[in-house]
């Protein structure tokens, strides 16, 4: 039972190495290759997990060997466009000006059912809306609307507006984030002194959120969050 | 770059592993493979097989065993060690109450399946389809 324990362990540890080096990619919009390969990696690690008798070592050498094979597919794929047209297919125009392209979508082994539900999750739920939709290599449908159904933005309205930025995170949980420090200016005494403005004990705190602005978001530990105007400007 | 010395450090480590089942296996079963001719040969034509000469050289061919079956373990499915194992053990037995027929019939067991576990973990088109 406790070999049985240590060998669920070392495989969990591998498989989890693997599939951090495989990539982000891995966990969301699959290719195809990397489709096979998830599936392949779930069925070798369980073998010698439940079999006492298969060497670990049958289950790791393969884990690592396919780490290997996805490595060189992903770097021949990206130096090579007819590589990575071969191993992951090419994006598919399936509506375009005139309608729906029944032929695309033949060769694609899809129905205009297929189509339709894409199209639904991607938020159009109207043909008529549709300009372009692409049938993405990882089974995605991306979606041009038609000019009248494009949703009006500040630039069409000539509206002047200070850029965005990501609100970086400076306590989260009671814990100063000391690594998200590189990303913003202000010096982190003068944030203590902030947080001590604010009368609250820093493992009280919630989380406390800066962005380029001033901007401050903050939320002590069950109580209701603040947004506050500050003169913390400074993120990249 | 990271990931490619990773990479590169892993393709090393499989190469390690490959080359050094190759040759443990090889060795190891080699070395099975002649104490077991050796036990044949001598043993060849005779009627009385409970001499030291024979007693020490199953004694012999049992330590090795023992001595590597640890290390064929990490490359073997266990299982399949298990049926060798059996053969060997079996050779005292034998020699106890001088089977002369069992005996050699284990004997040639032992070297017919260390000559078979050399072909199934070797590499070869025969393995690989």
């Amino acid at each position: 039972m406790l070999t049985l324990i240590i060998r669920s362990i070392i495989i969990y540890f591998i498989v989890l190495i693997v599939f951090r080096l495989m990539g982000k990619r891995q966990l969301g919009q699959m290719q195809p290759f990397e489709l096979v390969l998830t599936l392949i990696l779930a069925d070798l690690a369980t073998i010698p997990m439940a079999e006492i008798s298969v060497p670990l070592v049958h289950g790791i050498v393969p884990l690592l060997a396919l780490l290997v094979i996805h490595y060189v597919i992903t770097i021949l794929s990206k130096h090579f466009p007819k590589f990575s047209e071969i191993f992951s297919g090419k994006p598919v125009i399936v509506i375009n000006q005139n309608g729906i392209d029944y032929k695309a979508v033949q060769k694609l082994n899809l129905s205009i059912d297929d189509i339709m539900e894409s199209l639904r999750g991607a938020g159009y739920f109207n043909l008529d809306e549709v300009l372009f939709a692409i049938m993405e290599t990882n089974g995605k449908v991306s979606v041009l609307p038609k000019a009248n159904n494009t949703p009006i933005t500040r630039q069409d309205m000539n509206i002047k507006t200070e850029e965005n930025s990501m609100p970086i995170t400076i306590v989260s949980e009671g814990r100063l984030i000391k690594e998200n420090f590189q990303q913003i200016k202000v010096p982190e005494q003068k944030i203590r002194e902030f947080i001590a403005s604010l009368g609250v004990k820093m493992k009280k705190i919630l989380i406390l959120t800066l962005d380029n602005n001033g901007k401050v978001y903050f939320q002590e530990m069950h109580k209701r969050a603040k947004t506050i105007d500050t003169n913390l400007k400074g993120t990249k | 770059m990271k990931k490619f010395i990773i990479i590169i450090i892993v393709v090393l480590i499989l190469a390690g592993a490959v080359t050094l089942e190759q040759i443990t296996i090889n060795s190891y079963l080699n070395e099975i493979q002649n104490k077991t001719y050796e036990l044949i040969t001598l043993t060849t034509g005779l009627e009385n097989i409970q001499t030291e000469e024979i007693k020490e050289k199953v004694s012999d061919l049992k330590k090795t065993w023992i001595h590597h079956e640890e290390i064929l373990c990490i490359f073997a499915n266990h299982k399949d060690m298990r049926d060798l194992c059996i053969e060997i053990q079996k050779l005292e037995g034998n020699i106890e109450v001088n089977q002369y027929e069992d005996f050699t019939a284990s004997l040639k067991v032992i070297y017919h399946l260390a000559d078979d576990y050399h072909k199934i973990m070797g590499t070869s088109w025969q393995n690989i389809f």
